[in-house]
């Protein structure tokens, strides 16, 4: 016992214990429902119009009707596919394209100008061009995606393939190693953390890149739903489908953290772990 | 003890300087002329900052000296990558590889059969005391463990000549003479030239054929002593007289070259 605990315990008077915060994941939950609560109080007693805000219960019919009579799953199924069809494609060009440049000193000189300059411009804003090219369908949307998460994956990608580590790369010279064991052996797995960072942002944009294809060009998919509920001024079916987008979004997120846990254990932050 | 006869590095007035941006070159080591010869145990000792690891890369063709050259046997070309073994100062072990991997790391980048390899990594680790710790990844490792793995390394695919940068500086003292006394026996037994690098002066006697002392500021070879004790060398040996006028001429040499620069 500390000394003010023993003269409070001496003195007559009760413990006075520690006041211990309860775990975070459950202050969040009930954070999360008690604004669904005052959302649900809100539609009710009509504070907030629901073509504003509907009625969390309202939601939650119109996307059960949506699954059962609407076919949503169709549609969820066309934005799922097209995303990772996207995401992957962008992530091989990506890391080819940066382990090429990342050896290749002078190439990467005279490829930096465009990587700047096209990363700078919205590629959601060729997404119409697109269409105009590719029609309307699957391949447009999953070449828009691709574009939207380039070149988040490709600079950090090429950040991490960087050797910074001056003994690592003698000792693989001592050895003679080629420049693609060079590269497989030492550049690319020392690149993981890097990695990582551009494939979460990448994730991100790449679901706007699926949402934004579907609004402009396509007939299937949760951007495509999104503009059929608004037509038919299906307020509550917007937000079913923004629901269902954050699900995607969280899911996939919660998916690359594993992946991600297993190809990097060996860089943790060791200012976090309490030896 | 194998014959010295041939000549593994000739050194001629290899010698190294910075170019910095303000055009000034700063001299990090004054040329050097020697020659090491095949199965001779070389160790470069001099104060910090006077050249020794530059030497020591240069002679493993890993640095481009500014003056002279370093070539390798009758080659006239510097020595073959793949062809020695390199223990740097500091252990520069691949993170995402467990011990095991590490010490196998030349048997893969060699593609050297994998079998005889994981059986020589093996008992390279057991030399090296470290056989418990052969699933371990470096950063469960502290400094001196993490050397140990990367000498195991440098011996792996059984190079004929060992370039080693205070290869044992972190160790305790046990350690330290245990592994002195392994380096010899395989030098002796393998006939392999070794390079070493080394603070220890008294290490230095005992494990040379020869000490070539460095003074600092700028680098410069002052010295060339060659150590006649009989070999095999045990800490015993230490008790020699040969054994601390070898060690002493060396302390003088360096104090001698200390005053001599002026700094």
């Amino acid at each position: 016992m500390s000394a003010i605990e023993k003269q409070e315990h001496e003195s007559g008077r009760s413990y006075v214990s520690k006041w211990y915060p309860p775990k975070e994941g459950w202050v969040s939950l009930l954070l999360a429902l008690a604004l669904l609560l005052g959302a649900e109080c809100a539609a009710h007693y009509e504070w907030i119009s629901p073509l504003m805000l509907p009625a969390p219960s309202a939601v939650w019919l119109a996307l059960v009707d949506g699954l059962q009579n609407g076919g949503y799953s169709a549609h969820i199924f066309s934005s799922v596919r097209s995303m990772l069809a996207g995401f992957f494609f962008a992530t091989v060009l990506a890391v080819v394209l940066a382990g090429v440049l990342a050896s290749r000193p002078w190439l990467e000189g005279v490829v930096t100008p465009f990587i700047v300059a096209f990363q700078s411009m919205p590629k959601i804003a060729v997404a119409p061009l697109i269409i105009i090219w590719l029609g309307f369908g699957d391949l447009s949307k999953i070449t828009i995606v691709t574009i939207s998460c380039f070149f988040p994956i490709l600079i950090n990608t090429l950040q991490g393939l960087k050797i910074r580590d001056r003994d690592q790369f003698e000792l693989f010279q001592s050895l003679g190693a080629s420049r693609w064991q060079l590269f497989y052996r030492l550049r690319l797995p020392n690149s993981m953390p890097y990695f990582f960072v551009g494939v979460h942002v990448g994730m991100i944009f790449a679901l706007i890149g699926t949402v934004v294809a579907e609004f402009v060009g396509t007939d299937a998919g949760l951007g495509y739903l999104i503009m059929q509920s608004k037509a038919q001024f299906d307020v509550p079916g917007v937000f079913a489908c923004l629901g269902l987008l954050m699900v995607l979004g969280v899911t996939l997120h919660f998916l690359m953290k594993r992946v991600e846990m297993f190809a990097s254990r060996w860089s943790s932050d060791v200012s976090r772990v309490a030896v | 003890m194998p014959a010295i006869d041939s000549i593994a590095l000739h050194i001629q007035s290899a010698g190294k300087a910075y170019q910095t941006a303000s055009g000034a070159q700063p001299v990090a080591l004054e040329p050097v002329t020697t020659v090491i010869r095949q199965g001779e145990f070389v160790s470069l000792v001099g104060p910090s900052g006077c050249g020794k690891t530059t030497l020591l890369k240069m002679c493993a063709g890993l640095v481009k000296p500014t003056s002279g050259a370093i070539t390798f046997g009758a080659s006239g070309q510097p020595v073959q990558p793949g062809g020695y073994g390199i223990v740097f100062q500091a252990a520069a072990l691949l993170p995402w590889r467990t011990v095991m991997e590490n010490v196998l790391l030349p048997a893969v980048i060699l593609a050297l059969p994998m079998q005889a390899a994981r059986a020589r990594a093996a008992r390279l680790l057991d030399l090296v005391q470290l056989s418990h710790a052969a699933d371990k990844y470096p950063r469960e490792l502290s400094g001196g463990m993490q050397q140990r793995v990367s000498i195991a390394r440098s011996l792996l695919h059984d190079p004929d000549i060992l370039f080693m940068d205070e290869p044992f500086g972190a160790l305790d003292a046990m350690t330290r003479e245990g592994l002195n006394l392994a380096l010899q026996n395989i030098q002796q037994d393998q006939g392999k030239t070794i390079v070493f690098v080394t603070h220890d002066i008294d290490e230095a006697v005992l494990l040379s054929d020869r000490v070539l002392v460095f003074s600092g500021d700028p680098g410069r070879l002052c010295a060339d002593v060659n150590i006649a004790l009989m070999r095999p060398r045990t800490m015993a040996s230490k008790k020699q007289t040969e054994f601390y006028q070898a060690a002493d001429f060396i302390r003088s040499s360096l104090e001698h070259g200390h005053t001599n620069s002026g700094s």
